[in-house]
């Protein structure tokens, strides 16, 4: 009972991540408490708000363990349907490697230094928004995610994935676990057949909450009900790290610092000589938007004018096109710092985007037409002309919103990316 | 002795050397024999150089806070205590720079001049909100000197429009300026009319013997005499210009005065103009303070074959076409391409006077890809800072095409 509840949800949940990504519906900001964006939003802003909503997700784990994974994460939420084809009771159970700690380690570490560059090639999140919006690495990569389902079970989840891993370590200290009571278990193996983690030894009549996603399946199927969701009983030690594992533990935390470092590096270098960019409102600078946008794409199909971009071979993060969609940005829009979850575009007022030079337009005076078709749709009024003279724009008061030019007909107009946005 | 006993003592120990270093506080003014020549202005005594705040010492991105506190000492001890800072200057760090050195001298033992930026002031309030941020950063109650900052002929109109002579003049009663004027970089006829603005104290004017006919130097510096506005002189040497004289130029004075250095010329130049309160030179160096100090000892006012020679000099370099930049930087506080100006002029001038396309084409290619001519899209956004009226995007393309050739020759 308690899995169907939970698994409906999640599939409410997936829909309505469905309808959010691809900019049909986006009723609740589902994305703004997923973990890894709202990591970043915690690194680039550390306000109150994103520090709340990260220790809530941390706390709840703490409290009942990797509900994430099972409950919020939209491509956990895929996998789960996806399994649904895989036929029952076939699930193995399988051995906790200490690889992904080292992936978390180095992905995470280079983030917190500084830079997103490999977080965003192998989070959940990321997958899931790219992949709905029809980015080639978001789609071979779900591809792979479901075939790999099809084969292992959320082997994603349990062995790759550096968000799943840094929420099953707090999992392990969680307070709620899963656990067999030996009293009643039969050790009939039903549980462990059907663990999509594969977590449980029925033998050993012992479950993983390391790597449990806290899917409940298990609490359903078991014939005596020995499959408890609760403060576990102390009969044993509840965290014994054997030798081997403070091991790992310890080098990961070496290799956490290296990537920490190397993150600051990545962060300083990379993207440094890609200035040739228009970034919307609130991104600042091409090499901030570089280290920070985690590709997921949400805000290319919030944007009204369709003039966002994914990732491209010019430019390794979300960016604006002017030859796009509307060819402008509105001027009074700022969803795509609305949506924005990981703050790469922050998220400012839509009186300070009106202040914000994104670009900068520029007329090039012996191609004018001198109609003055553009001085009418300027929206600060930056655009001046004398009678039978080529119309001049104020510098100081263009944002670079790419109006004029849509409207121009001799091709005289020309937006220029800049260095860094300013405030006009 | 006990653990107990040894955490206790160390406090103790720590704790007196907190109170002695507290207590030491200002530092004591050592004044050494040669002593800058000192003019008098209305209350006070102020020193014929002064310390510009403008070109720091740097260390690479920052300033070199070390060589500060170096010079600081070296003009306090040669009683060179005049400081003239801006917002603007370093990237808006030269303040919280100076404020850090001057913080260990008694406030009485220093004249600080700071400025009012002007592009800045989007209302009235702002005028007296950004004087406190000033004042914080500097750590001072007050400031000796303060200025409407670069009054020209793009903010002329913003600089009446949020009433800053209104807002300055009530912070002079309340006693935080002691002298109110402004600084200059406009034409004479925009000159006239803010003279009428208010009974200024003093006025801060670009003056050398290149910019007496260029920027018309001379008519500025006639229109306050007349007024009884004693002149405070920025840019005696033009950022370096007049330092790094062309050969020409520097045969001219080598062969009148050959014991004479530009540098030592053009700032006595600057400096016998007799309504000058004070000439300020913006030092990069100990060095530089050293020889700039060591001038005004024992300073004397040039004689008139003197200033025939600096007119011939003017003349020259006026005829080799170099561009007027005194690398203010103001034009790269805007430019959206983040393009190196004052650096590409600077190339182009050593060009002009050397005429060495080899070595426009070497050191052009020193600039990274992003801070060349090139990369300029004429938006113009620099011509509305430039104190010198400077066409700065028709100049770059014009830099740009010599390199084109110079490339091409060699």
């Amino acid at each position: 009972m308690l899995y169907k509840i939970r698994f409906g949800i999640a599939i409410l949940i997936f829909i309505t991540a469905i309808l959010g990504i691809t900019g049909i519906f986006y009723p609740l900001p589902l994305f703004d408490i997923q973990t890894a964006p709202l990591i970043q939003r915690v690194i680039i802003d550390f306000t109150v708000i994103s520090i709340a909503s990260l220790a809530i997700i941390l706390l709840l784990t703490l409290l009942f363990g990797r509900f994430y994974c099972s409950l919020l994460c939209p491509l956990g939420i895929i996998q789960e349907i996806t399994a649904l084809f895989r036929g029952e009771g076939n699930e193995e159970p399988r051995k906790n490697l200490p690889v992904k700690y080292f992936i978390t380690a180095i992905t995470l570490g280079v983030m917190i230094g500084g830079s997103a560059l490999l977080i965003r090639y192998l989070e959940p999140y990321t997958y899931f928004g790219s992949a709905f919006t029809l980015s080639i690495i978001g789609i071979i990569a779900l591809i792979a995610i479901i075939v790999l389902t099809l084969f292992k079970n959320r082997y994603f989840c349990t062995n790759i994935c550096p968000i799943g891993c840094l929420l099953g370590l707090l999992s392990k200290l969680s307070l709620f676990k899963m656990y067999i009571d030996k009293n009643e278990c039969l050790s009939c193996g039903m549980c462990e057949r059907n663990c999509p983690s594969g977590c449980i030894d029925s033998g050993e009549q012992y479950i993983d909450n390391e790597t449990c996603v806290k899917c409940l399946k298990c609490k359903g199927l078991c014939p005596k009900d020995a499959i408890k969701y609760g403060i576990k009983p102390k009969e044993e030690v509840i965290f014994n790290p054997k030798r081997r594992e403070l091991i790992t533990f310890g080098a990961a935390l070496i290799v956490l610092a290296g990537a920490i470092k190397a993150g600051i590096e990545i962060g300083k270098t990379a993207a440094e000589k890609i200035k040739n960019v228009i970034l919307p409102p609130g991104a600042e600078n091409a090499q901030r938007m570089f280290n920070k946008c985690l590709n997921c794409n949400l805000c290319v199909n919030a944007c009204p004018n369709k003039i966002l971009t994914k990732a491209d071979k010019d430019f390794g993060a979300v960016h604006i096109d002017y030859t796009k969609g509307e060819k402008y940005c509105k001027y009074d829009c700022i969803e795509c710092a609305k949506v924005c979850p990981s703050g790469a575009i922050k998220k400012i007022s839509l009186d300070k985007k009106q202040e914000t030079r994104i670009a900068m337009a520029v007329i090039n005076p012996d191609k004018c037409s001198k109609n003055g078709a553009c001085i009418k749709v300027c929206p600060v009024n930056a655009i001046t002309k004398e009678e039978n003279e080529p119309a001049k724009i104020d510098a100081s008061k263009c944002i670079g919103c790419g109006r004029c030019k849509t409207v121009c007909n001799s091709n005289a107009i020309e937006v220029f990316a800049i260095n860094e946005q300013q405030r006009v | 002795m006990k653990r107990r006993d040894f955490i206790k003592s160390s406090i103790f120990a720590l704790g007196g050397t907190a109170l002695m270093t507290a207590g030491y506080g200002k530092e004591k003014l050592i004044k050494s024999e040669g002593q800058v020549i000192k003019r008098k202005y209305k209350d006070i005594e102020v020193p014929l150089l002064g310390f510009g705040c403008m070109r720091l010492p740097m260390d690479g991105n920052k300033i070199d806070m070390v060589e500060l506190e170096k010079m600081t000492e070296y003009a306090f001890a040669h009683g060179a205590n005049y400081f003239d800072t801006a917002y603007m200057y370093v990237d808006g760090n030269s303040e919280t720079a100076i404020g850090k050195v001057l913080k260990k001298y008694d406030r009485s033992s220093f004249i600080l001049a700071d400025k009012s930026p002007i592009y800045k002031m989007n209302s009235q309030s702002d005028v007296r909100k950004i004087f406190d941020e000033q004042r914080k950063k500097c750590q001072v109650d007050y400031f000796d000197f303060y200025m409407c900052h670069n009054i020209n002929l793009n903010t002329f109109e913003q600089y009446r429009n949020v009433k800053m002579v209104e807002e300055l003049n009530k912070l002079k009663e309340e006693g935080l300026i002691k002298y109110f004027g402004f600084s200059f970089h406009g034409t004479p006829e925009i000159l006239k009319e803010v003279v009428k603005d208010y009974k200024w104290d003093f006025a801060q004017l670009q003056v050398n013997y290149l910019d007496w006919d260029v920027v018309k130097a001379h008519e500025q510096y006639n229109i306050v005499q007349a007024l009884g506005i004693p002149v405070t002189v920025m840019e005696p040497l033009r950022g370096g210009g007049l330092v790094n004289l062309s050969e020409k130029a520097m045969a001219k004075l080598k062969e009148n005065y050959p014991n004479a250095t530009p540098a030592e010329f053009g700032l006595r130049w600057a400096a016998s103009q007799n309504n000058v309160v004070t000439v300020l030179s913006g030092m990069s160096n100990l060095k530089q303070m050293k020889e700039n100090i060591a001038t005004f000892e024992n300073f004397t006012p040039m004689s008139e074959e003197e200033i025939k020679v600096a007119d011939e000099m003017a003349k020259i370099i006026q005829s080799q076409g170099e561009i007027n930049c005194t690398a203010c930087k103001y034009c790269m506080e805007v430019c959206p391409k983040g393009i190196n100006i004052p650096a590409i002029f600077a190339l182009y001038n050593q060009y002009k006077v050397t005429n060495s396309a080899f070595h426009l084409k070497i050191y052009y290619e020193t600039l990274s890809e992003n801070e060349k001519a090139d990369k300029c899209i004429k938006c113009g956004l620099c011509n509305k800072n430039c104190p010198q009226n400077l066409p700065i995007p028709d100049l770059l393309a014009e830099v740009q095409k010599e390199y084109e050739k110079a490339k091409a020759s060699a």
